[in-house]
C-alpha cells in the first residue's frame, strides 16, 4: 500500500466527514435563526405593550441588542429613511427561515404598526405561537437529520477510503 | 409679532406624500399658513390669518390619507392611540394635527379612531417676546399671580402662554421663578426626545401628554413649582387640581376657549373652573388678521 493511496483514502474520508459536519451546522443555524427571530418578535411585543415604544425605536434597540441585529439594523435604516415597516422589511436581508415561518413573517410585516395596541399585541403573539411548533419540529428534525447525515457521511467516507485502499 | 417656525413647517412638509409635498411646498400662501387642511377626495386648503388658498390641482386621496397617517404615527399607530382617541396628534416641532374619521365606541366613549380621512395640521408659531408687554398684569411685586388667558380657537393663546412661561422662567419682566409646564397636547414645548423645540425658559420643567389635572398634582407634590402653566383648562377635575395648586401657594397661568367675557363666564365647561375663584386676572385675546390685541378684563 503506497503512501499516496493512504493519503487519498484519508482525504476522501475527511471530505465526507466535513460534508456531514457542514450539513449539520447548516441545520443548527436554521434552528438558531428561527429561534432568534421568534425571540425578537416576543421582545417587540414586550416593548410595545410595556412602553408603547414606536417601531423605529424598537428596530434600533433590536439592532443593538436583538438576536437578529443585521436584519433589524436594515429595518431601522429603512424606517429612518421614511419607509413604512412593510417596505423596510421587504428591503432588509432576512434571517434564513423555513418556508412556513417566512410566510408567517411576511404576513406579520405587511400590517405591523398599523393597528392599535391590542391588535398589534395579538398579531405578534399569534405569529410567535405559530412559529413555536415550527421551531420545535425543526429542532427535532435537525437533530435527527443531523445524526443521520453525520453517520452516513462517516460511513460514506469509510467506504470511499476502503475502496481507494 | 409672530415669526414663522421653519422647522415645524419643514417637518410637516416632509411628512406629506410626495405628490402633495410639491404642490403644498410651492403654494403662494405657505409662508403665512396657519393650517393645512386635507380631506379625502377634496383639494388641499391652506388657511392664513387673512383668508385661504385652495389648491385645486392637489386633491387628497384615500391612499394619501393612509400614507400621511402612517408617517404622523411614525408607523406605530399603537404608540399614538391615546392621542388619536382624543382627536389629535402632536408631531416633532410641536405642530398639532387634528384628525377626524370613524370612531369605534363602547359604552364609555371612543375606544379608537379608524379610517381617518380629515387632517388639520396647525403650524406652530413661536413669538419670543410677545408676552413681555403683559407680564406686569401677570405679576405682583415681580411674583406670578394666577391668571386665565381667553381667546377663540386659533386666537394665539398657546403662543402667548409659551412666552409667558419663558418670561417667568428667565426672569424677563418678572422675578425668575420655577415654572412647570403641564403640556397635555405637546404643543406648548413641542418636546422631541425630552428637549423642548421652543424656548420655554431655563427654569421650566415639562410634563407632556399627561392629563393636565394629574400633571398639576404631580408637579405640586414633586417639583415645587412657583407657577404652573397649562393650556385649555376646563371641567371639574381641572378645577379641583387648580384649587390644590392654589391651596399650595402655586400660581397657575392657564388658557381657555372663549371669544368674549360673557362666553367665558357662561361656558358650561368653564363653570367649575371659574367658580374656584383661583384666577385673579383674565386676559382676553382678540385677533384681527395677524394683529393680536390683548386686553385685561375685570372679573
Amino acid at each position: 500500500m503506497s503512501a499516496a493511496r493512504f493519503a487519498a483514502a484519508m482525504l476522501a474520508f475527511g471530505a465526507c466527514a466535513l460534508f456531514g459536519s457542514v450539513r449539520q451546522a447548516r441545520g443548527a443555524k436554521a434552528v438558531a435563526d428561527l429561534a432568534s427571530f421568534r425571540g425578537d418578535l416576543v421582545e417587540t411585543e414586550n416593548l410595545m405593550r410595556q412602553s408603547r415604544t414606536p417601531l423605529p425605536e424598537i428596530a434600533a434597540k433590536l439592532a443593538e441588542s436583538g438576536r437578529c441585529p443585521a436584519f433589524w439594523e436594515a429595518v431601522s435604516r429603512g424606517l429612518a429613511g421614511g419607509l413604512s415597516f412593510r417596505e423596510a422589511y421587504s428591503a432588509a436581508p432576512k434571517p434564513e427561515l423555513p418556508a412556513g415561518a417566512a410566510e408567517v413573517a411576511d404576513g406579520l410585516a405587511a400590517a405591523l404598526g398599523t393597528g392599535d395596541l391590542q391588535t398589534e399585541s395579538e398579531r405578534l403573539t399569534a405569529a410567535a405561537e405559530r412559529l413555536a411548533p415550527m421551531l420545535s419540529d425543526l429542532e427535532k428534525s435537525t437533530a435527527e437529520k443531523g445524526k443521520l447525515i453525520r453517520s452516513l457521511s462517516l460511513l460514506a467516507g469509510l467506504a470511499a477510503a476502503l475502496l481507494i485502499l | 409679532m409672530e415669526k414663522s417656525t421653519d422647522h415645524a413647517m419643514n417637518t410637516v412638509l416632509n411628512m406629506l406624500p410626495a405628490g402633495l409635498r410639491a404642490a403644498v411646498g410651492s403654494a403662494v400662501s405657505l409662508n403665512t399658513a396657519e393650517e393645512l387642511r386635507f380631506r379625502v377626495s377634496r383639494p388641499v386648503q391652506i388657511v392664513t390669518p387673512t383668508g385661504e388658498e385652495i389648491l385645486r390641482d392637489a386633491v387628497f386621496t384615500a391612499e394619501n390619507a393612509r400614507e400621511l397617517m402612517e408617517k404622523l404615527c411614525r408607523h406605530s399607530v399603537y404608540a399614538r392611540e391615546d392621542e388619536l382617541r382624543r382627536g389629535f396628534l402632536t408631531v416633532e416641532g410641536g405642530a398639532r394635527v387634528g384628525v377626524a374619521g370613524r370612531p369605534v365606541t363602547d359604552g364609555n366613549g371612543i375606544i379608537r379612531l379608524t379610517d381617518v380621512s380629515c387632517f388639520n395640521i396647525r403650524i406652530t408659531r413661536e413669538a419670543v417676546g410677545c408676552a413681555e408687554g403683559v407680564m406686569a398684569y401677570l405679576t405682583e411685586r415681580g411674583r406670578p399671580v394666577s391668571a386665565l388667558i381667553a381667546a377663540p380657537p386659533a386666537g394665539g393663546k398657546t403662543t402667548l402662554l409659551r412666552d409667558v412661561a419663558r418670561c417667568f422662567s428667565n426672569g424677563v419682566s418678572a422675578d425668575p421663578v420655577k415654572v412647570c409646564l403641564a403640556d397635555e397636547r405637546g404643543e406648548l414645548a413641542g418636546c422631541v426626545g425630552g428637549a423642548p423645540s421652543f424656548d420655554v425658559g431655563d427654569r421650566t420643567d415639562v410634563m407632556e401628554l399627561a392629563p393636565k389635572a394629574e400633571a398639576i398634582r404631580i408637579f405640586i407634590r414633586t417639583m415645587s413649582p412657583d407657577v404652573i402653566v397649562t393650556d385649555e383648562i376646563g371641567g371639574e377635575d381641572d378645577a379641583s387640581a387648580l384649587e390644590d395648586a392654589s391651596r399650595s401657594g402655586v400660581a397657575v397661568i392657564a388658557s381657555a376657549h372663549a371669544s368674549s367675557p360673557d362666553e367665558l363666564m357662561g361656558r358650561k365647561a368653564l363653570e367649575a373652573v371659574m367658580k374656584t375663584g383661583v384666577f385673579r386676572r383674565v386676559l382676553m385675546l382678540k385677533r384681527n388678521g395677524s394683529v393680536l390685541r390683548i386686553s385685561p378684563i375685570k372679573l
